[in-house]
C-alpha cells in the first residue's frame, strides 16, 4: 500500500506533465472506489463508467488536492458526487426498483461508509482469496449473480428455490465478510 | 420474521425488485427502527459491491470462476482492464501501427506472406476447415441508420456514434441499439449523446420508445424530455422556444434556467402538448390537433431473400426437424420432415406476412408472451454431435433467448443448453454484441461451459445464426462465418423440451426476464449431426 509520501510523490510527478504517472493511483485505489459506487449504482456499466469519471474528474483537479489530506477520502468524495449526480439524473424515470434502492440507501449511509472505512483497500485485495475458500454452492450463486441471473434465473440454474438463493447469498457475504476480517472462513 | 429472514427480504428487494408496495413499505420501516439490521443490510451491501468490483475489473476475477470449476479456458481475457481504460482518456498511449517504421516492415512481410497466405485461403475454403475468430467489434456505437431522404449521406445500415447530426433538408431516421426509433426533419441540428440520449438544438423530432427503453431523454437548450413509455414528438425554434406534443403513453416535460437546472416539471399524457418560452420561464400547456410533427419514417423491414434452391439443400443436409415458418396450422408450424419433432406457436407467436412472399416467424409483441415450442419427446433429442440453424432478425440489440433446451426427469428441471444473442451497453457507446452459448450439465450443475461469439450484430437485420456441436467442441457461426468454439467437455445431454425465442414456457415470466425474443426468425432447422463450417457457409447465403 503506498503511504502519504509516496502519492505526494506521484501526485508531483502528474503535475510536472509526467501524467502516466497517474496509473499507480488509479491501481492502488480502483478497487475501493469501484467497490464503493457498485454498492450504490445497480448497473454495472454505469457503475464503471462513474468510476472512470471519477478517476478523470480527479485528474483534472490534481492541483487542487491538499497532500495533507488523505487521497483516498478525497477520491471517494469525488466518486460520491457522481453517483449523486447520477441518481438525480435518473431519479425522474420513475423505476420503482431504483426508487427502493435509494431509500435503503439513504437508511443505510452511515453504517455503510462506517463499514466501508473499516475494510480498506488491503482486505479487499484479499477478496479473491476468500471467494476461493467458499464451498462450492455458495460460489455458483456468487457466480450466477454476476453474469447478470437474478434470483429466479439462478434458482432454476441450482435447481433450488428462489428464496434459498437469498438466503445462500446471505452466508456467502457473511463469509466473505469473516474472511476480510480475520483471514479465514 | 426473523432477522435473517427480513434481512433476505431486503436483499430480495434490493437486487431483483419486484415486491408488492406494502412489503417494501415494511421493510424500509423496518430499516428505520432496527440499527441492528441497518449494519447487517450495509454489510451485505458493501460486500456486494466489492465483488462486483472484483469481478468486473478484474479478469482473472472471472476466470478464477472457470478455473475452480474446471474451465482453464475462461473467456473474458480480452476484457480491458479498468486501469487501462482509464488511463487511455488520461494519458493515451500511441499506438504502435502508427510508426512509419512499423508499417515499412509490415509492407515488406506482407509481400513475402501473400502468395502462402492465398493458397492456404483457398485450401480453407475448399475443404470447410475453420475461418478464422473475428476480433470483438468496436465499442463506441450507439445507433443504426434505419431510414433517410435522398439528402442525406448516410446509408441505411450505417453506425452511427455519439456526434453531431445536421441537415438543411431531408430526414434521418435511426434507431438506437436498444431500440429507440428517432425521426429527424431538416433543417435541424442535434447531437446524438448516447443510446438513450440526444440533444436537439434546432429542428423537429419524433421519438418512440418501445418496453424495455424508458428513460430516453431529448435534451434542447430550454427545456428536456423525459419518456416514460412513449411516443412524442419536439420542435425546437432558434430563439429556444419549442413545444412537445405526447401522442401515445407518457413523459415529462421540464423547463430548464440558463444553467440547465429543472424550474419546473409537467407530466404529458396522450394528445397533450406545451409550449416552452424560456425569456419568460413559462412552461404551459397548449390545445393542438396534430401539431407540426414530423412522422417516424421507416423503411419496411427488410425481407429474407434465399435462393430457389435453400430448402431443398437443407433437406439434402438431413436435418431433424426443419421449419419454414410459412403459416401456422392449429397452433402448429409445419414441419417439412416428415415425422420430424412438432414445432407448436405458442401465445402471441404468429407468423409476419412478408412482401416478397417468403413469411416468417413473428415474436414482436413486446408486452405480452410469444414463442415457440418444441413438446416434450418421448425420445431425448440433440444427445451427442448435433446443429441448429435459423435465420434471426431483430429490433433492437438486448440478450435474447433464441434456442433453448430443456431437460426434465425426477430430480433435474431447467434449462441446460441456452443459444443467444447479447448485447451490453455503456453509457458511452456500445460495450458488445455477439452469440452467447451456456451448456449446463444436469446432474452437476456445476455453472456450466459457456461459448462467446463476439462479433457485430445489427438491428432489422436478417442474420444467420448457427451452432454444432461435434464432439466436446461447440461452434458459434454468424452469417456462416465461425466467430466462437470452445471445448465444452463431454457433457452427457438428452434434452426433451426446446424453446425458439424464449428461455422456458412459465408465462408468468416477464418478457425481459426470459430474455423472450423481440424480432423474426425463419428457417430453422435441427440436425442430429454436427454440419461442417461449409455446410453452414452453405446455408447462410442469401440472394
Amino acid at each position: 500500500m503506498m503511504n502519504q509520501n509516496e502519492i505526494a510523490d506521484v501526485i508531483r510527478k502528474v503535475l510536472a506533465g509526467n501524467a502516466p504517472e497517474f496509473s499507480r493511483l488509479v491501481q492502488e485505489f480502483g478497487l475501493p472506489v469501484r467497490s464503493f459506487i457498485h454498492a450504490r449504482v445497480r448497473n454495472t456499466a454505469d457503475a464503471e463508467d462513474l468510476a472512470q469519471e471519477s478517476f478523470i474528474a480527479a485528474f483534472r483537479g490534481l492541483a487542487k488536492f491538499d497532500t495533507g489530506q488523505s487521497f483516498e477520502a478525497w477520491l471517494i468524495g469525488i466518486a460520491r458526487h457522481r453517483v449523486l449526480g447520477h441518481f438525480r439524473a435518473t431519479e425522474r424515470r420513475h423505476n420503482t426498483h431504483l426508487k427502493f434502492r435509494e431509500e435503503c440507501l439513504a437508511r443505510i449511509t452511515n453504517e455503510l461508509h462506517q463499514i466501508e472505512e473499516e475494510t480498506g483497500p488491503d482486505a479487499l485485495g484479499r477478496l479473491m482469496d476468500c471467494v476461493e475458500k467458499l464451498p462450492e454452492r455458495v460460489r455458483q450463486v456468487i457466480r450466477a449473480r454476476l453474469r447478470g441471473e437474478d434470483g429466479s434465473q439462478t434458482a432454476t440454474l441450482l435447481n433450488t428455490t428462489r428464496g434459498a438463493i437469498y438466503m445462500l447469498q446471505l452466508r456467502a457475504n457473511g463469509q466473505l465478510k469473516e474472511c476480510l476480517m480475520k483471514g479465514a472462513i | 420474521m426473523t432477522l435473517e429472514t427480513t434481512l433476505a427480504k431486503l436483499l430480495e428487494a434490493w437486487q431483483d425488485g419486484g415486491l408488492p408496495e406494502a412489503e417494501e413499505a415494511e421493510l424500509l420501516r423496518q430499516l428505520d427502527s432496527n440499527a441492528d439490521l441497518r449494519h447487517r443490510f450495509a454489510e451485505q451491501v458493501a460486500m456486494m459491491g466489492a465483488v462486483r468490483a472484483a469481478a468486473e475489473s478484474n479478469p482473472r476475477w472471472l476466470a478464477l470462476f472457470d478455473v475452480l470449476e474446471g474451465d482453464d479456458a475462461a473467456a473474458v481475457s480480452e476484457i480491458l482492464s479498468f486501469e487501462a481504460a482509464t488511463m487511455e482518456w488520461i494519458a493515451p498511449t500511441k499506438p504502435w501501427y502508427t510508426l512509419p517504421s512499423v508499417w515499412a516492415l509490415a509492407a515488406a512481410v506482407a509481400l513475402l506472406l501473400a502468395g502462402p497466405f492465398w493458397l492456404k485461403l483457398k485450401w480453407i475454403h475448399e475443404s470447410g476447415n475453420s475461418a478464422a475468430v473475428p476480433a470483438a467489434p468496436p465499442v463506441s456505437f450507439v445507433a443504426v441508420v434505419v431510414g433517410s431522404s435522398s439528402e442525406e449521406r448516410r446509408a441505411v445500415g450505417s453506425y452511427l456514434k455519439p456526434g453531431v447530426l445536421s441537415q438543411a433538408a431531408g430526414w434521418l431516421t435511426f434507431q438506437t441499439l436498444n431500440g429507440v426509433s428517432v425521426t429527424l426533419d431538416a433543417p435541424y441540428r442535434a447531437e446524438l449523446l448516447d443510446h438513450d440520449r440526444i440533444r436537439l438544438d434546432r429542428g423537429r423530432a419524433r421519438v418512440h420508445v418501445p418496453q424495455g427503453a424508458e428513460g430516453f431523454r431529448l435534451d434542447s437548450p430550454a427545456f428536456d424530455v423525459v419518456d416514460l413509455g412513449t411516443e412524442f414528438a419536439a420542435n425546437v425554434n432558434t430563439d429556444g422556444t419549442g413545444t412537445c406534443r405526447v401522442f401515445e403513453g407518457k413523459a415529462d416535460v421540464s423547463l430548464l434556467d440558463s444553467i440547465g437546472e429543472v424550474k419546473s416539471t409537467r407530466r404529458l399524457t396522450a394528445n397533450e402538448s406545451v409550449r416552452v418560452t424560456p425569456s419568460k420561464q413559462d412552461l404551459r400547456t397548449i390545445e393542438e390537433v396534430n401539431g407540426d410533427y414530423p412522422e417516424i419514417k421507416q423503411p419496411p423491414r427488410p425481407t429474407l431473400a434465399l435462393p430457389p434452391s435453400y430448402a431443398a439443400e437443407v433437406m439434402g443436409m438431413g436435418p431433424l426437424g426443419y421449419w419454414r415458418f410459412e403459416e401456422i396450422r392449429n397452433h402448429e408450424v409445419p414441419d417439412e420432415v416428415a415425422n420430424g419433432p412438432r414445432l407448436l406457436a405458442a401465445e402471441a407467436a404468429a407468423i409476419a406476412n412478408e412482401s416478397d412472399g417468403n413469411h416468417s416467424g413473428e415474436l414482436t409483441a413486446h408486452k405480452s408472451v410469444a414463442y415457440f415450442h418444441m413438446a416434450s419427446h418421448t425420445r431425448p433429442m440433440l444427445e451427442g454431435d448435433f446443429s441448429i440453424s435459423l435465420f434471426a432478425q431483430f429490433e433492437w440489440l438486448q440478450n435474447f433467448a433464441l434456442f433453448t433446451a430443456t431437460r426434465f426427469d425426477e430430480e433435474i428441471e431447467g434449462n441446460s443448453f441456452i443459444l443467444q444473442s447479447y448485447a451490453s451497453f455503456r453509457r458511452s457507446g456500445l460495450n458488445g454484441t455477439g452469440l452467447h452459448a451456456v451448456l449446463y450439465d444436469p446432474p452437476a450443475w456445476n455453472g456450466g461451459v459457456e461459448v462467446y461469439g463476439n462479433t457485430l450484430l445489427r438491428p432489422l437485420h436478417w442474420h444467420h445464426i448457427a451452432a454444432t456441436r461435434r464432439g466436446d467442441q461447440l461452434t458459434l457461426y454468424l452469417d456462416g462465418v465461425v466467430v466462437g468454439r470452445e471445448s465444452v467437455g463431454s457433457m452427457p445431454l438428452n434434452y426433451r423440451e426446446i424453446f425458439v425465442g424464449r428461455l422456458n414456457g412459465n408465462a408468468g415470466q416477464a418478457r425481459s426476464e426470459a430474455r423472450g425474443l423481440v424480432g423474426h426468425i425463419d428457417e430453422l432447422a435441427v440436425f442430429s449431426r454436427a454440419l461442417t463450417d461449409s455446410e453452414v457457409r452453405q446455408l447462410a447465403v442469401t440472394k
